[in-house]
């Protein structure tokens, strides 16, 4: 009896998970180069010591489509069109991200709003150039091609390193827009990727979707909350009963 | 769930500070030389965490399972401004200016540091100089004699004057543009003027006319960049997304009452 108790609690701890996972999500909607998060349960069914185990395991999956992109006509800005990622140097660990809003720093090292180092060519992108001109009145204009390559007037300066991630369910979040590649395989350059300068990309997060799951959620809870109720007044008339029998 | 409930809030806060922001730039639709500006949103930390013993045991024996990482909603990180050119409106006002291009007036504060600002809303104060609304003066320090009966600003920043007496105009002195490498990184200081901080970088200086650095157009003044519609647009997206977020409050609320409901 105390099972039947036992597998609606499961439940109805998964479908939290799954709420706070949509709440994430929403919470996010605004956030540049967010991916959103999609939970899902599968059934297991094992033999373990010889005894049948039933469970629902809840697995999350980062859902990886591309997010809107927006006009910001800032230099430092950079969507990527693609799967690519940037990569991005912070606190000495390399990680991900497809939040493209960049700047410079005091000593012309190209750095994201956490103060991570974006890679290029040859690790971080550092373009002292830009700090130090002899002729003050040398006209600069910092143009990035497609292929992430900056250019300043005729000259080429570094590339904006993407990458692609070889085994996406390996892609842990680390907050801050962040992710780190734990799969097999790491990261590759990535050539297929498109950069575009000026340009910042939404998150994917589709309101719509996340509503739905959220009320398809609330339903599933309240119907467990209702099996386990009949649970415990099943439980409370055979204990009653049954004390009045053995008593009779 | 009370996680839910606190990422949902989050989520609302967010999304309060987006109209906050809004509301700003709809403030300043008629503001010279106004940029519009947006704010940068980022995720919080992740939480992992596997279901329990049991499911960690048997995610061992499947090796499929993966853990879970509960995210903590969003927080605003940074303002961005977009430096966009405004539209040019004529005013008939010979101190008037406007740069059509992505150059800055440079200002004096009166701690001596310089301030940067694009409305060319100028006047002259006592001692004739030329001076913000707020009698903060041009770096150049140019002055306009009192006997001056009509002030001329080319598009390359020469300023001169037709003094009375005298036939030919005389010539007062040049304004100069600055540029960044990165305006966005601007911080702004209220009053129209922005200062330099480290993401913007140090200023180029340059003559006006310059490419890059725009020419200034006297008799002028720059409008705001704010676009009506996409703010309006921008509003509604944000209420809705905030209203979205409370629903999710209201839902993870209701799930805590099923939960109280269970002990009767």
């Amino acid at each position: 009896m105390l099972d039947r108790l036992r597998s609606p609690m499961n439940a109805m701890r998964g479908i939290s998970r799954a709420q706070e996972v949509i709440a994430n999500n929403l919470a996010n909607i605004d956030t540049a180069g967010f991916r959103k998060d999609r939970l899902f349960f599968h059934a297991l069914d094992q033999k373990m010591n010889g005894k049948d185990i039933q469970s629902v395991q809840p697995k999350q999956i980062v859902q990886l489509d591309e997010g809107t992109y927006t006009d910001s006509g800032n230099t430092w800005d950079f969507a990527i069109n693609g799967k690519g990622f940037f990569q991005v140097e912070h606190n000495g660990q390399y990680l991900l991200t497809r939040n493209g809003q960049f700047n410079l720093d005091a000593d012309g090292y190209l750095i994201d709003g956490n103060g991570g180092f974006v890679q290029g060519n040859a690790g971080r992108i550092h373009l002292p150039e830009l700090l130090q001109f002899e002729d003050e009145y040398e006209e600069v204009i910092i143009d990035v091609s497609k292929d992430g390559t900056i250019h300043m007037n005729d000259l080429v300066l570094d590339k904006v390193a993407m990458v692609g991630v070889a085994d996406p369910n390996g892609l842990e979040r680390r907050g801050n827009s962040y992710f780190a590649a734990m799969g097999t395989g790491g990261v590759f350059r990535d050539n297929e990727s498109v950069l575009n300068q000026g340009f910042v990309e939404t998150g994917n997060v589709n309101t719509l979707e996340e509503m739905t799951s959220m009320m398809a959620n609330l339903q599933l809870f309240e119907s467990q909350q209702k099996a386990m109720k009949t649970t415990d007044e099943i439980l409370q008339q055979v204990t009653t009963r049954l004390g009045r029998f053995g008593n009779g | 769930m009370f996680r839910a409930l606190k990422t949902a809030a989050l989520g609302m806060s967010s999304q309060q500070l987006q109209v906050d922001n809004i509301a700003n730039n709809l403030a300043n639709v008629n503001t010279t030389g106004f940029k519009r500006s947006t704010i940068a949103f980022q995720d919080l930390y992740y939480q992992t965490m596997v279901s329990s013993k049991r499911a960690s045991a048997l995610n061992s024996v499947n090796n499929d399972g993966q853990e879970l990482q509960i995210g903590h909603g969003s927080r605003a990180v940074s303002t961005i401004r977009n430096f966009t050119q405004g539209s040019l409106q004529d005013t008939g006002n010979p101190l008037d200016m406007a740069i059509n291009g992505e150059g800055f007036f440079q200002i004096t504060m009166p701690d001596g540091k310089i301030a940067f600002s694009r409305d060319g809303n100028f006047r002259l104060n006592a001692e004739g100089l030329i001076v913000t609304p707020n009698g903060l003066p041009l770096a150049q320090m140019i002055e306009i004699p009192q006997d001056a009966v009509a002030i001329q600003i080319t598009a390359d920043g020469i300023v001169s004057a037709q003094i009375s007496e005298s036939p030919q105009p005389v010539e007062l002195g040049q304004i100069e543009l600055a540029k960044f490498v990165n305006p966005g990184g601007l911080r702004a200081l209220g009053d129209n003027l922005y200062e330099m901080t480290e993401q913007s970088g140090e200023p180029f200086i340059g003559m006006p006319g310059l490419e890059g650095y725009g020419t200034v157009r006297q008799s002028f003044l720059e409008g705001s960049n704010v676009d009506i519609v996409n703010e309006m647009v921008g509003l509604i997206t944000a209420q809705r997304s905030y209203e979205t977020n409370s629903k999710m409050v209201q839902t993870a609320e209701d799930m805590m009452r099923m939960v109280n409901s269970l002990k009767r």
